[in-house]
């Protein structure tokens, strides 16, 4: 679909990694643009080669003054750019 | 190194697991890069005994976490590729496994934070394999 040099994930994050929330949490300082990174938006994560929808649930404090994010994993960003065809919110 | 949450609070008790059949499974990112940054990440924030918390996260088979179970979970059905390996082989590897926060999610301690355990690890995990149950829509 996309050579993975050309994805920018919003937040990198590892799938694998959870806490005792049962979400995947990252540090919302690795955004590159954190202002994306915010209660209820729907994000791409992960890494450019294999990224994932999610939809982040809450930033909470973290160690160090630093914030940690709280991700529910929705899929794959081919649902979603499934989906948005589908309804003719992109083109076919 | 005051407000890092011990992890000693997150490990679950109890569990006995067979180390020949039970396997650890990790999904992508399967490289050195990609798991030292999931290192970094856990030391980041977490203590163990007072000092940095360094692992990698994995889940592991048990009952009622088989191997499909596992990679059809709303997790990893988003890697398209994971590894596999019992735990005798990680263990053997000089790798301790610590059953953290919930089931099947374990944490697999490093000895150290560099590549060579990073890449030590990776060639523990063996072959990297197609996850059938991966959600991936070609468009």
């Amino acid at each position: 679909m996309t050579d993975h040099d050309d994805v920018t994930v919003t937040l990198p994050a590892d799938v694998n990694q959870i806490d005792e929330t049962g979400f995947v949490w990252s540090f919302l300082d690795d955004a590159a643009e954190p202002d994306r990174v915010r209660p209820g938006a729907l994000i791409v994560a992960g890494d450019p080669v294999e990224p994932f929808l999610a939809r982040v649930v809450d930033i909470i404090e973290g160690p160090g003054g630093t914030s940690i994010v709280h991700l529910d994993v929705v899929g794959v960003p081919e649902d979603a750019i499934d989906e948005l065809r589908h309804a003719r919110l992109l083109p076919q | 190194m005051s407000d890092l949450q011990p992890i000693e609070g997150h490990v679950r008790a109890g569990e006995v697991l067979d180390p020949e059949a039970a396997l650890v499974i990790r999904g992508w990112p399967l490289t050195v890069d990609g798991l030292l940054r999931n290192a970094d990440a856990t030391r980041r924030r977490y203590s163990r005994a007072g000092r940095r918390f360094v692992a990698v996260s994995a889940d592991v088979t048990m009952a009622g976490w088989d191997l499909d179970a596992i990679l059809s979970g709303p997790r990893l059905r988003t890697r398209r590729s994971y590894a596999a390996v019992p735990i005798a082989r990680v263990v053997e590897a000089g790798f301790r496994l610590l059953p953290t926060f919930g089931a099947p999610h374990y944490s697999v301690v490093l000895p150290s934070y560099t590549q060579e355990v990073a890449q030590r690890l990776l060639e523990v995990m063996g072959e990297v394999k197609v996850n059938p149950h991966h959600v991936r829509r070609e468009l």
